[in-house]
């Protein structure tokens, strides 16, 4: 079916490197973008997290204040959490998922790229609360001297309870840039998700049934459901807010009649199915990781999968376990409290899998694998002490102390952090056909492990002794410097761990292991490519005929059900490797498009013209945001579909 | 009544024969309100949720489409149980 | 809507992607939606305790036929996509306008009801019914706006080429995009105008 649409402009074509990324769909370059982007921001979220510790390293400490504190606490959770996590999962599974399915690319390329640049610059509104979020009008206007870095910034927590950070106790223009901000990060998300789940469902190789799949991609896919199904609440929740602080809403105005539980309802109707956003992809990357260094296929592939599941679904019936010492009834408390602990039977389910998996095979124990295996040892540790706030009058005494801060930094450091950073040790060699070193990555591994460790087991009996979060100060009568100070020590051991990361990644970009196909002996289609990989990803669609196609192309199985190599390793990557220099003129990619970029930046200027409302500036703003908006989204639709 | 929507062909008929229904529901809940009866708000509630059934099941064919997206729309439902129940908690409702 | 593979040579569901998409956006809406009117229901206790009462101020027979015209209007959408399908574009285009026109008939309904309540003192802040009330009934009037603004794009691109169309937006993800915000209007109406 040729097109013969009447073209205005012509779509661009890449002229430099710049514009390409600017302008590229294609879901590697994009992936590639969130994993920079989003590593980025984990510095900038460790540099406040390591300020924070330093503060609290010694009792009733003034190397911050009272203000700057709050600030740096609240601004590192949303880094953490929206900035770096979130773009991370995305740049994996944007990048991971069209290679796992077989296909060229997402089912939206165009709206791939919008989800990059909606949270780019969504990110760049939030910073901007750094620099122009002010708590109070000050004297000389938004850039005087009484607007400094961390002390005027959003704070208040990164969930922002209703009516501490309302207008009246929040005044100023800082919590109304978080507020705003994490609404625009929610449409990227949104965006992303249900792209995602089109592709998924969509466009997979012929052959590939659903239960064929590989286990990350079921993940991804959960992550998806529980995006497009939460991401509704927090967006209400958001919208509260804004009428409330921006237009004298009461819906938190206790006088009026507002609840303030209702914000807390609302917020955690989204936040609960956020932490399984940020792990799930986690247990994907790790069910993909074990089988391939155990040399077994992954144990429990039907189980793990129903197991996500459940954990998604159940999942949006334990919101309230953060809300137990709050004003809900005894009844809904219980509830909760038995709900959380059936949760942890699904989870439970899938630790057994990978150990499982890990049984009997021949292990490779390279810095991938001791991240996963790491990974398993340091979840289930964060994972019991989860369960220990199930208990709901055990919760009223861990709540709000930093034994909670310890489990939740063992779940999503020890759990999703080392995930990652096994993901990164895999997946490297995919993306740049190289490998990472694995000197340095051993290095990198067991300063992060005792690091780790140091930092947050200590936190748990810290909260035990009845060490406050969320409070700048502590007196010298408590007597809870020592484990305090040991726990500061540990953070700046993960410091020097990441400085080693950092040198393995630049040093393995130039001297690493050259790698150009299947460096692992992979099982899942993306090692099927040259590496790294050509733009189209597969020069003829693979056909599938089983799970794990890719290993069982490499070898067959015996009686016992032991692989057996067919020796055809090096027939099959000569044949890829000569894909590269064939005719390409069957294949069709989705071309450049500016429009992305174009809409994606309208955001911060419309946020600006909202909040700084009344004035001649906010006009100007709001005139630019809607013009960029209408260019953007107007020339898209014009845009003709492919050159 | 079966209505029997096929694709490529010209529904324009059975589509006016559903809205003409659906007033004639509309102006049976309107007749309802002014003649206060027992019970309003359950037999109000039925009937918008009929007028709710009729436009997703025959406007938005998904009395036809896939089983898919009929998943994914009561889904949707499902997963808003849970905070109505609590909210209608909370305020003694239930 | 795949640009660059051949037909069935992968495994899909069989549902064209845009429909698939806007069905899942639409499950998220109902999601967003049941969220909006519980939080109405969650105050509606309240409502009657201030000087300006729901039953003071609601216009029952007004807001009736606002809302049957929205009612109606997805009749002229689902006619519009009928026409559409069977290749009559310019009765498609005719009904897509009448859609738009109705969605702006509806809007004007309600900016109307809006400016009564609001010289009547009711306003977002003045008490937690004019707060819940603007808001829900906004949120969902803003989704009416740019849907009739969708409408009036894709019915002005589709007199130009009737052979490919160059807006992203099929005639058919549209209208379950409109029908979602008729229904959910039913379900606004019942909860917040008739249930005492």
């Amino acid at each position: 079916m040729k097109t013969k649409s009447k073209t205005i402009y012509k779509r661009p074509n890449q002229k430099s490197k710049f514009f390409d990324l600017l302008t590229t769909v294609d879901h590697k370059k994009i992936g590639i973008m969130y994993l920079y982007t989003g590593f980025v921001f984990f510095l900038v979220g460790g540099l406040e997290a390591l300020l924070i510790r330093i503060h609290l390293a010694q009792a009733e400490s003034t190397f911050l204040s009272a203000a700057e504190y709050n600030s740096l606490f609240t601004v590192h959770g949303f880094t953490m959490v929206f900035l770096f996590f979130m773009a991370v999962n995305s740049g994996f599974g944007n990048y991971l998922v069209p290679l796992m399915i077989g296909a060229r690319d997402v089912a939206f390329p165009r709206m791939n790229a919008l989800s990059y640049w909606i949270y780019f610059f969504g990110a760049v509104f939030i910073h901007s609360t750094l620099f122009i979020g002010n708590t109070a009008p000050p004297e000389g206007g938004y850039l005087s001297e009484e607007s400094n870095l961390f002390s005027n910034a959003v704070a208040g927590g990164w969930f922002l309870y209703q009516p501490n950070a309302g207008i009246q106790f929040s005044p100023g223009t800082a919590t109304d840039i978080g507020v705003i901000g994490i609404i625009f990060l929610g449409v990227a998300s949104l965006i992303s998700a249900i792209n995602l789940t089109v592709t998924t469902f969509n466009l997979r190789a012929k052959g590939l049934t659903l239960m064929k799949l590989p286990v990350y991609v079921w993940m991804t896919q959960v992550v998806s459901f529980l995006l497009i199904f939460s991401l509704p609440f927090i967006t209400i929740a958001l919208f509260t807010v804004v009428v409330d602080r921006q237009f004298g809403g009461n819906f938190y105005n206790v006088a009026m009649g507002g609840d303030p539980i209702l914000w807390q309802h609302l917020f955690w109707l989204f936040g609960h199915p956020e932490v399984y956003i940020l792990i799930l992809p986690v247990f994907g990357m790790i069910s993909e990781i074990i089988p391939v260094f155990s040399r077994k296929p992954i144990f429990g592939y039907a189980t793990l999968v129903f197991a996500g599941f459940a954990i998604g679904f159940i999942g949006f019936g334990v919101w309230a376990h953060h809300m137990f010492s709050s004003s809900i009834q005894s009844l809904a408390q219980a509830g909760f409290g038995a709900a959380t602990m059936i949760i942890a039977i699904p989870t439970g389910i899938k630790i057994f899998n990978w150990i499982a998996t890990l049984w009997f095979g021949k292990r490779n124990l390279n810095v991938a694998m001791l991240f996963s295996i790491a990974f398993i040892i340091n979840f289930v540790i964060g994972g019991v002490s989860g369960v220990l706030h199930a208990v709901v009058p055990s919760d009223w005494q861990q709540t709000d102390t930093y034994f909670i801060i310890g489990h939740f930094h063992y779940v999503l450091v020890g759990g999703g952090l080392f995930g990652i950073f096994a993901g990164i040790y895999y997946w490297f060699p995919h993306v740049f056909g190289k490998k990472l070193d694995e000197k340095i990555g051993k290095i990198h591994f067991w300063i992060l492990f005792l690091g780790l460790h140091l930092t947050f087991l200590p936190q748990h009996w810290l909260g035990l002794q009845g060490m406050v979060r969320r409070t700048w100060w502590y007196d010298k009568g408590m007597n809870i410097e020592f484990w305090n100070l040991i726990s500061t020590i540990g953070s700046l051991i993960i410091l020097i761990s990441v400085l080693v990361f950092i040198l393995n990644w630049i040093y393995s970009k130039r001297m690493g292991e050259d790698t150009e196909f299947d460096p692992w002996d992979g099982r899942t289609l993306e090692w099927s490519t040259p590496l790294p990989p050509p733009e189209y990803n597969f020069y003829d669609i693979p056909k599938v005929k089983t799970k794990d196609e890719f290993w069982y192309r490499k070898y067959s199985v015996d009686k016992e059900d032991r692989s057996i190599s067919k020796g055809n390793h090096t027939e099959i990557k000569k044949y890829t490797l000569a894909t590269t220099l064939m005719d390409t003129s069957h294949i069709h990619l989705p071309s450049n498009s500016l429009f992305p970029f174009i809409t994606g930046l309208a955001l911060p200027f419309l946020g600006w013209s909202l909040i700084f409302r009344g004035s001649f500036t906010a006009v100007v703003l709001l005139l630019i945001g809607v013009l960029t908006l209408f260019i953007g989204i107007f020339g898209w639709t014009l845009e003709p579909e492919n050159e | 009544m079966m209505f029997q929507i096929k694709h490529e062909k010209d529904n324009s008929k059975k589509y006016i024969q559903i809205a003409i229904f659906l007033s004639i529901i509309t102006l049976f809940e309107v007749a309802l309100f002014y003649t206060t009866n027992f019970n309003l708000p359950a037999i109000l509630i039925i009937l918008s949720f009929i007028k709710f059934v009729i436009v997703v099941g025959f406007f938005m064919n998904l009395k036809f489409e896939k089983k898919l997206l009929k998943f994914f729309f009561l889904l949707g439902f499902v997963l808003s149980i849970p905070f109505i129940f609590i909210l209608f908690l909370e305020r003694n409702i239930i | 809507m795949s640009n660059f593979s051949t037909t069935q040579d992968h495994e899909s569901t069989g549902i064209s992607n845009q429909k698939l998409a806007m069905w899942l956006f639409l499950s998220s809406e109902v999601v967003f939606f049941a969220a909006l009117i519980s939080i109405y229901l969650f105050y509606k206790r309240l409502f009657a305790l201030g000087d300006l009462t729901p039953e003071g101020l609601f216009d029952i027979p007004f807001t009736s036929v606002t809302s049957f015209v929205l009612l109606m209007s997805s009749l002229t959408m689902v006619l519009s996509h009928n026409y559409y399908e069977i290749k009559d574009y310019e009765k498609s285009k005719i009904w897509i306008f009448a859609t738009a026109f109705l969605g702006i008939v509806f809007v004007s309904g309600q900016i109307y009801e809006y400016t009564e309540f609001i010289q009547s003192g009711l306003t977002i802040s003045s008490s937690i019914f004019g707060t819940a009330f603007f808001f829900v009934t906004g949120i969902h009037g803003l989704h009416v706006v740019i849907g009739v603004v969708l409408l009036i794009a894709t019915g002005s691109q589709m007199g130009i080429s009737n052979s490919n169309r160059i807006y992203s937006l099929s005639i058919e993800s549209l209208a379950l995009y409109w029908h979602c915000i008729d229904i959910v209007w039913i379900v606004i109406f019942t909860a917040v105008y008739l249930i005492p």
